[in-house]
């Protein structure tokens, strides 16, 4: 890992809530790390298995994924189905040996743009310390 | 199985159903499946402990799907496959004739034991059918007892490390086949994730990172609806032991949902309902 | 033709002192539960001398899973072509003869209209050891193709055994001879053979169809209802195609990124549901059973046009490696008693 290697964090976040939080973070300028790479879904319910193992295969060192709270959804329910997906792909990422210490969920209602930015700086704090996602990076084999 | 085949002669005879899947033998590999069309056919329908194929998988192939009523010979487990196909709308019950057939265990010809899924099978006696045939097998595992996988623990004891070591060797003989896809009665889907190219989600290359992309995708695409059946580790040509990503998911199903697929054709299926009080422990 | 001897210690020994050695791939037998597979050796494989036969062919080290055919980086003003890895000198041990028979066929198809260098180049550096076989089951059925459980075809080295311990190793061609000069010591002068080797002979695999007769069917009976009926149980994966020695159909994929990108050639197979789709949509194998047709046409009709030889060595792969229970040999031998009936 070199001097100046800076974590990237895929960050997904729901357009309702977090993707606000986000925005409020930054009208009311917290600081935040600038490891992360937003992608705005419309809810959490839209994340997809292949969004945390795309984000990894093509270089991510974490996925950190946040919607709204339950009860808040913009779509009433997506959250929910969210929440089960997220116990599904945890589980398994669990057990095939993914490093779950790279994949956080969270949520991030659109007033809280003071959490927003602190879970940003955990989870960058984090990362900085386990280094690069090399493990994963290196599945990529271009020949046999 | 006189009972069996003089059944099928039947629906066959009386036009109730076009097709008829069964198992016919096949020397000394055991059974191997047989579409029946016409009562000569029937004849060489048999059953017995080596049928191992779980034949709901061919339900939905298109060809099946376009007769008009079709017959299957199904075991309790296979039979856990067809109560998932109704819960999720793909077909109606007057659609299939289920001739079910009761099954004390199923065991590979070359005497590699009994089928670990045997040991906590609680539908040795088929729960759905139209008929069922052959004498009542004592049910050994009680029906409210969460089924308990054996090889799985010796997996969830490794570290994270170990794991990733263990599955990097295993998907090295991984050659995407799709055996394991094929097989499996629950993957239906006319057009599958690894046939999109735009965008291309996951790498066709069997280099690690296509092997891993698929059979995550795979297994999370079956989260609670996987029915136990062994199917794709029984076929998959490199000895891959796909059903612990399954056993995985569905002890997961179990502990945070109460789920076991395939028993019950009114209840939904965990990833399509939710409940207030589902675990978020791990959500920040 | 030159004999040597060598014991399976020696031979052990031998793949082992190649596989550490990183300028060249070795290929060998290593066991993975109940089955042996031919696979790349690594210094710390665990090399499997007991079998009867691998699950899969030595088809792969020739003709890899995947290859890359051509890199790039992108460099502030334009696209920078890399090279691609040295292909190295690759040794294949522990295929038997019909595994080696599928190369030449092989060789024919990719010096054809095109010649795959990405074949050929490791074609011409690979050694190839086959062992003669000492066993056979009911799937067997190369000598109905030609071939023979001693057949020396496309082998380099061919491994006869003869007593418990090793094998009578028959020089096959000049690049077996140099394999033999270069590691001199772990052979020795040829035996005699001890009593009751070898353990099986042609005669123990009787032919079992007509070959001529078979093509002549498949040629004018295309649409007949057999097909559907031989091919009902086939849930069109690719298990068949993929342990097939001769089996060589294959895809080209791209991987890229805004700054650099690869173009890779992949195993492909026929008896995949979308391997015919059209652009537009249309789909003309879109049924199992027009899959499993071509599948048949293609070995034992069209390359048989094209090469003037069958394109199938009667390993039985195919019918182990099927759950389905759909099985070569059995639909080949059914072609060939309907080919009797009648005037068709």
């Amino acid at each position: 890992m070199s001097e100046n290697w800076e974590p990237k964090i895929i960050t997904f976040v729901c357009n309702w809530c977090t993707y606000a939080g986000a925005d409020l973070a930054g009208t009311s300028r917290f600081k935040y790390a600038p490891n992360i790479r937003i992608i705005k879904t419309p809810c959490s319910g839209r994340i997809d298995p292949m969004f945390i193992v795309s984000a990894f295969e093509k270089g991510a060192d974490a996925v950190l994924i946040s919607g709204c709270h339950p009860g808040d959804c913009h779509y009433n329910e997506g959250n929910y189905n969210a929440r089960r997906k997220f116990t599904m792909m945890k589980k398994l990422l669990e057990t095939i040996g993914v490093d779950t210490q790279r994949v956080i969920f969270a949520w991030c209602s659109a007033s809280e743009g003071i959490k927003f930015s602190r879970l940003v700086n955990d989870v960058t704090e984090s990362i900085k310390k386990i280094g690069p996602y090399t493990e994963y990076h290196k599945l990529n084999q271009k020949e046999r | 199985m006189q009972e069996l085949i003089n059944k099928a002669k039947e629906l066959i005879e009386n036009k109730e159903v076009d097709l008829l899947i069964g198992y016919q033998s096949d020397g000394e590999k055991g059974a191997k499946p047989l579409f029946v069309k016409n009562p000569l056919q029937a004849e060489q329908l048999i059953f017995n402990q080596y049928c191992l194929n779980n034949l709901v998988t061919y339900l939905m192939r298109p060809d099946v799907k376009a007769c008009k009523k079709v017959a299957v010979v199904a075991k309790g487990c296979d039979i856990r496959a067809l109560v998932m196909l109704l819960s999720e709308n793909q077909m109606s019950r007057e659609d299939v004739y289920i001739i079910g057939m009761t099954c004390d265990h199923v065991v590979s010809p070359d005497g590699t034991g009994e089928n670990e899924k045997c040991a906590t099978c609680k539908v040795h006696n088929p729960h759905l059918a139209d008929i069922v045939l052959g004498s009542p097998v004592q049910e050994k595992y009680p029906k409210d007892k969460p089924v308990k996988h054996t090889q799985i623990e010796k997996l969830n004891a490794m570290s994270q490390e170990e794991r990733w070591a263990f599955w990097q060797e295993e998907f090295s003989r991984c050659i995407r086949c799709y055996a394991c896809r094929q097989a499996c009665p629950l993957c239906y889907c006319e057009r599958c994730i690894v046939d999109y190219n735009t965008p291309q989600w996951i790498d066709t290359r069997s280099n690690p990172r296509g092997n891993f992309a698929w059979n995550i995708v795979r297994a999370l695409h079956l989260a609670g609806r996987c029915i136990d059946c062994g199917e794709c580790e029984r076929v998959c040509p490199a000895n891959i032991p796909l059903m612990l990503l399954n056993q995985s998911l569905q002890e997961e199903a179990q502990e945070k949902f109460e789920w076991e697929a395939g028993y019950d054709p009114e209840s939904e299926p965990p990833l399509t309902t939710f409940r207030k009080e589902d675990d978020e422990e791990f959500i920040r | 033709m030159a004999e040597y001897y060598i014991t399976q210690s020696k031979m052990t020994a031998l793949m082992k002192e190649l596989a550490s050695d990183s300028s060249m791939e070795v290929f060998g037998p290593v066991k993975k539960g109940n089955d042996v597979f031919i696979s790349k050796l690594e210094d710390t494989s665990e090399l499997c001398l007991d079998y009867f036969t691998t699950v899969n062919s030595i088809k792969e080290a020739i003709f890899p899973r995947f290859e890359p055919i051509l890199q790039y980086k992108i460099r502030g003003e334009g696209v920078e072509l890399e090279d691609l890895p040295p292909i190295k000198p690759l040794v294949v041990f522990g295929g038997h003869p019909c595994d080696a028979a599928s190369v030449p066929l092989m060789k024919d198809l990719f010096s054809w209209d095109y010649k795959d260098h990405f074949y050929l180049q490791r074609l011409e550096k690979v050694v190839i050891i086959t062992l003669a076989c000492d066993e056979k089951d009911k799937d067997c059925f190369c000598t109905s193709l030609g071939g023979s459980p001693h057949g020396e075809t496309g082998s380099d080295l061919l491994l006869e055994r003869v007593s418990k311990e090793g094998w009578q190793v028959k020089v096959v061609s000049d690049k077996g001879k140099k394999f033999i000069e270069s590691h001199p010591d772990f052979f020795r002068d040829k035996i005699t053979p001890e009593k009751g080797y070898p353990k099986i002979q042609d005669k123990d695999i009787p032919v079992m169809f007509q070959l001529d007769r078979v093509k002549t069917w498949i040629e004018k009976n295309f649409e007949h209802p057999l097909w559907e009926e031989l091919s009902s149980n086939c849930w069109s994966c690719a298990a068949c195609t993929y342990v097939c020695p001769t089996c060589h159909c294959f895809d080209i994929t791209d991987d890229a990124t805004m700054w650099e990108g690869v173009r890779t050639k992949n195993w492909d197979a026929c008896t995949l549901p979308f391997f015919t789709k059209h652009a537009s949509g249309h789909n003309p194998r879109s049924q199992s059973y027009e899959r499993y047709r071509q599948r048949i046409s293609h070995k034992y009709n069209y390359y048989i046009d094209l090469f003037d030889h069958v394109s199938c060595t009667g390993c039985g792969r195919c019918s182990r490696v099927c759950k389905a229970g759909v099985n070569i040999l059995d639909i080949i031998k059914r072609i060939d008693e309907e080919s009797t009936k009648g005037e068709k």
